[in-house]
């Protein structure tokens, strides 16, 4: 288990103890010989956020942090009964669990607690009230002569638009830091208070367990089509959050509700919903409305790499990758190409008005998803090309260290074959998403679970994330070191500090700073003061750096004896 | 000494009578406890209208155990229903609840809401009933 963080006035609390860390200042008579293990340690060998990751995060992140109701840079038009927030909410969760497992792993505090943000933003008001509209469901689509009362309880049945990213989510943040907070009663509640409307005050209480067993539930009951989004609505999209939700769940506690991935996969086949010859599929099986098993029927199908493909391909490629690869190109490649093409010259603005979607926003969308699966099967050349695009069309923004794309409403096609217009959910995720999984960043966030060791390992924390950027925090067990690199943040500091956690007491570690060595710390020796910071063990056996921030900072701190 | 336990003595009976005027004025008190009571409860079959539950006596131990707090919240699951499904295969949508309670004088009505395990009526007494 981490340990929870900190912020205690370090100038009164630590411990400064009579021991000097061997300066660098000093003659090189007077360090302490370094260890062949830090030499080894290259810190270009570990990954490393770019400066525009580094602004796409802060982005993501202050979003998360906006106080309680306040969606600003969230609006879209496409008017989807359910809006996109919840989307965004979800999908930027994703984003920066997978930065979590793969670039920053010793650096957790910043994602830790957006990912959490994004949940009990899940939990609002704003987000779940809507199914109160959905659940009455009606005449569309030809399932009922009408509108029917609906339910309020937004996880009790259907809705897998919102319970999956629950699940999604709540598993990911305890897979990454062995936090079974969701596992508590009433973790995820939902109290209805409203005014004006509705039979009184009532609370709807569940936990992730509650809501892994009701998913898997819905799914075995539909005859392995799946849960449905809206009544009587099963999109093969929808169920990917919350298959591979499972899966972390699964790792997490031993269960096994991921069997019902191959099930659901083989029904949707049998069924005729998934030609696995071709590559398409029915993006959604209405059923009857009392019966999700019962009246399944297909719409059309159509390539599996366009529209909403992206949004179980970018995830089922984690456990059904092969697939997942062969439908994102399609025979010959050529659904690949074409959706390329379509998304890449301005077609996709030309695609039919639907009157929820008046200003083609959706088609933003649709590329958006297309972009992130392109980035999760590895396709470099498109993802290059998409981002490119990007960059020629949409007027990408830094803002206080942030770095997005803010919607534009502008769907028309210039001369040149290009639109202008995006949605907030493609300029606020889809593209940092893209930017930074760099082929099979989900696969390996399902693939690769954390556990007790991972939760052992040294990292760092308290870092004051207004001056300083963490671009690279990892732990290199192979090497017993660790690798920080400090840039500086949007709030200019002359220096800023931040604590080492989980270093063995037992041992000696070899500092390195920018590529000078400092010399070697253990916790029989105390803090250093060679001009340009210090380093301090604090009484609960974190190490306390000290450093100038006026340009990055790299150090290593790895164990020599 | 015997002076001190006169002066409690006084003082507490006049907050008991204080209250008393407060019960019989049939204003909730603002903070402390208040008199919730359920007047009615009952789950019904949305479609066999005819088979329902009487479920007052199961609501009153929830309020009971309130303590005469002016929020109090009653599970509507199947604990109101001596953990039975009254139309066994009628699924999620097949059971609403209804419950009927007094703050005092003044009578409220929550529900109907779905019979639902994970779902707890917040009664009222604060007397924001706008």
């Amino acid at each position: 288990m981490i340990g929870e963080i900190e912020f205690m006035n370090t100038s009164k609390k630590a411990v400064i103890l009579s021991l000097v860390l061997f300066s660098g200042a000093g003659s090189a008579a007077a360090f302490s010989p370094v260890s062949p293990s830090s030499r080894a340690v290259n810190p270009n060998d570990y990954p490393k956020l770019t400066e525009t990751e580094l602004g796409h995060i802060r982005h993501l992140v202050k979003m998360a942090h906006q106080l309680p109701g306040d969606w600003s840079g969230y609006g879209s038009q496409w008017l989807l009964t359910e809006c996109t927030q919840q989307f965004q909410l979800a999908f930027s969760g994703m984003t920066l669990a997978l930065v979590q497992h793969q670039y920053t792993p010793a650096y957790r505090e910043l994602y830790r607690e957006a990912i959490d943000a994004n949940i009990q933003k899940l939990q609002h008001p704003d987000i779940w009230e809507r199914w109160m509209f959905s659940s009455r469901s009606g005449a569309r689509g030809g399932i009922l002569n009408d509108m029917q009362p609906g339910w309020m309880d937004p996880i009790a049945k259907d809705n897998i638009m919102l319970k999956a990213y629950l699940l999604q989510l709540g598993a990911a943040y305890e897979m990454l830091y062995g936090d079974r907070k969701y596992d508590q009663p009433g973790a995820f509640t939902f109290f209805y208070r409203g005014q004006g409307m509705g039979n009184g005050l009532i609370k709807f209480r569940y936990s992730l367990g509650d809501i892994a067993k009701n998913i898997h539930q819905e799914v075995v009951d539909s005859d392995y089509v799946g849960s449905a989004c809206e009544p009587a609505r099963i999109f093969w999209a929808c169920q990917a959050p919350s298959s591979v939700g499972f899966l972390h769940y699964d790792q997490v506690h031993g269960t096994d509700y991921g069997n019902i991935l191959r099930k659901m996969k083989n029904s949707w086949v049998a069924k005729g919903f998934i030609d696995p010859k071709t590559y398409t599929y029915s993006e959604v099986v209405r059923t009857s409305w009392e019966d999700r098993a019962a009246d399944q029927k297909p719409v059309p199908l159509s390539p599996m790499v366009r529209d909403i493909g992206g949004w179980s391909g970018m995830f089922n490629h984690a456990w059904d990758r092969k697939f997942v690869e062969a439908a994102y190109y399609g025979v010959g490649g050529r659904a690949r190409d074409e959706a390329l093409k379509f998304y890449l010259t301005g077609e996709f603005a030309k695609a039919p008005s639907t009157f929820d979607d008046p200003i083609h926003a959706y088609a933003s969308v649709a590329w958006g998803l297309f972009l992130a699966y392109a980035a999760e099967v590895g396709d470099k050349e498109a993802v290059d090309k998409m981002l490119a695009y990007a960059q020629r069309n949409y007027k990408s923004v830094w803002e206080n260290g942030e770095y997005y794309y803010p919607r534009s409403d502008d769907y028309s096609v210039d001369e040149n074959g290009n639109s202008h217009g995006i949605d907030p959910w493609t300029g606020n995720v889809f593209i940092p998403m893209a930017r930074l999984n760099k082929g099979g960043a989900f696969y390996k966030l399902y693939n690769q679970p954390w556990g007790e060791e991972q939760y052992r390992q040294p990292y760092i924390s308290n870092v004051d994330a207004l001056s300083t950027n963490v671009s690279q925090a990892f732990y290199d067990k192979t090497k017993d070191a660790l690798i920080v690199t400090l840039e500086p943040g949007p709030i200019a500091e002359k220096q800023v500090q931040f604590t080492v956690r989980q270093l063995e007491p037992t041992k000696t570690y070899s500092v390195t700073k920018n590529d000078k060595v400092l010399g070697h710390l253990d916790r029989r020796s105390g803090g250093n003061a060679d001009g340009s910071g210090s380093m301090t063990w604090r009484e609960d056996g974190s190490l306390l750096v000290t450093t100038e921030i006026a340009k990055a900072q790299t150090f290593i701190i790895s164990a020599s004896r | 000494m015997r002076h001190c336990i006169k002066i409690s003595v006084a003082f507490s009976a006049s907050v008991l009578l204080a209250e008393a005027a407060v019960h019989a004025l049939d204003i909730p008190v603002a903070s402390g406890k208040v008199s919730m009571q359920i007047t009615s409860c009952l789950v019904s079959s949305v479609k066999s209208p005819g088979k329902t539950y009487d479920c007052t006596t199961e609501a009153n131990k929830s309020v009971a155990a309130c303590n005469g707090t002016e929020l109090c919240e009653i599970p509507i699951g199947y604990n109101l229903t001596a953990g039975k499904d009254i139309d066994p295969g009628s699924g999620f949508l097949g059971k609403r609840v209804k419950i009927v309670y007094q703050c005092g004088a003044v009578s409220q009505q929550w529900g109907p809401y779905n019979q639902d395990d994970h779902a707890s009526l917040v009664m009222d007494c604060s007397g924001a009933w706008w």
